[in-house]
């Protein structure tokens, strides 16, 4: 009877291994909805138990002023882009215009950290307007994007994540690069940087904002060490945002 | 079914807590899988109900996880499968035994999702042996406490 049964879950697994991800999301979906209420109570217990004492207060003090922080920061960021632009390319500038980020504060749930995943799950989704590829940050810079939304959740993938790529600019001497999510360590790796880069060990990493999901200007890290890879340089850079003590994120349109 | 609820209930405080706060510890808690370590406890303690268990934990994973859908099933199944057949004989209240059967099962349920990963989600990853072999460490050290508080909670 046990060999049948075990017999009936493998074909299962590998009829479900089959089906693509579309048709099995709703049933993920509910189950993270399901699941998300002692979620939300499990991580602020935590938190609560790791963090703070006068919990519920800087909670909602700090939701406000990481939202009104990372909108000043992002300004401030993308003035400091517009002033270099500006000495670059004076007459271009007249023409030019940016539109306002506008901002939307989520909490945390929960963590899928493993060797392969760097996920959070949040607590908002399509009823708060998430939307998919809507980028998370806080006030310390860059976190990730939006890859999955739920009724009441949404998941993000972390810059940290293997799989994450973000179109990437050294701060000193403008050259581009991409940064990708390690595969084993803490530090993410800006690769295709030219062989002749002269970017130094602690200079600010932005996003470029090509690839049009970053904007530009978003603060990712510092270059910590440089490897000289042959054909091109790649820098490994320290994240500015500490994953491990993000407890509310404001994610961008 | 008092004892199946209260397995249940463990399962799910394992997974809040593997999905909430233990990320957030210091190293090397944070290197800590409650669920992989309630499992291996039920797989030794509990083998008339095994398959339920590995169905439960692996369904749970399968959830939570972006992996494709029946990797963690398929896996944990195989694993408690694999727990199963190696357990018979074998003295299991043996410090030793403890921390060999928890290393083996976090290095067997990570290679075998990562490989099946690989085969049906495409994404294929270095296995990076060395941070493998330390997190079976730390979870087979901290083992034989897990299972001692589990087995003083369901006397």
């Amino acid at each position: 009877m046990k060999r049948k049964l075990g017999f009936i879950i493998i074909l299962f697994s590998f009829i479900f291994l089959s089906i693509p991800e579309k048709h099995i999301q709703k049933i993920r979906h509910y189950g993270i909805e399901f699941l998300s209420t002692p979620f939300s109570l499990f991580t602020n217990l935590s938190f609560f138990f790791l963090h703070h004492t006068d919990y519920q207060r800087i909670i909602k003090e700090n939701k406000l002023l990481s939202e009104e922080n990372i909108r000043l920061r992002l300004e401030n960021s993308q003035l400091n882009y517009l002033r270099e632009e500006n000495q670059q390319l004076r007459d271009l500038l007249s023409f030019k215009e940016n539109t306002p980020f506008s901002t939307l504060a989520a909490e945390v749930i929960g963590f899928d950290y493993s060797e392969t995943r760097r996920l959070i799950f949040l607590a908002s989704g399509a009823k708060e307007k998430m939307r998919k590829e809507m980028v998370c940050l806080n006030q310390q810079g860059l976190i990730g994007k939006v890859i999955e939304v739920g009724e009441g959740f949404s998941k993000v993938m972390c810059i940290n994540d293997p799989n994450s790529r973000v179109p990437a600019k050294t701060e000193d001497t403008q050259e581009f690069g991409l940064v990708y999510g390690p595969l084993k360590g803490d530090y993410l790796r800006m690769r295709f940087l030219p062989k002749e880069s002269k970017t130094k060990i602690g200079a600010h990493v932005f996003t470029s904002g090509l690839g049009s999901v970053y904007p530009k200007g978003i603060t990712i890290g510092i270059i910590a060490e440089i490897i000289d890879e042959g054909f091109y340089k790649t820098a490994l850079i320290k994240p500015m945002v500490d994953f491990s003590k993000l407890e509310t994120v404001v994610c961008i349109k | 079914m008092k004892k199946a609820v209260l397995n249940l209930l463990i399962l799910f405080f394992s997974l809040f807590c593997e999905y909430t706060f233990l990320p957030l510890l210091p190293f090397p808690l944070n290197q800590l899988s409650f669920i992989l370590l309630s499992f291996v406890f039920f797989s030794l303690y509990e083998t008339h109900r095994f398959l339920i268990i590995a169905i439960t934990t692996g369904l749970a994973k399968d959830i939570l996880s972006s992996s494709p859908w029946g990797i963690y099933t398929l896996t944990f199944f195989l694993s408690g499968y694999l727990i199963l057949k190696c357990s018979k004989g074998i003295i299991k209240d043996k410090v030793g035994v403890k921390l060999a059967y928890t290393f083996i099962t976090v290095i067997l349920v990570s290679l075998l999702s990562r490989g099946m990963e690989g085969i049906w989600g495409g994404n294929f990853y270095i296995f990076n042996l060395g941070v493998l072999f330390k997190r079976g460490l730390i979870n087979g050290i901290f083992f034989p406490l897990w299972s001692g508080l589990l087995s003083w909670i369901r006397k």
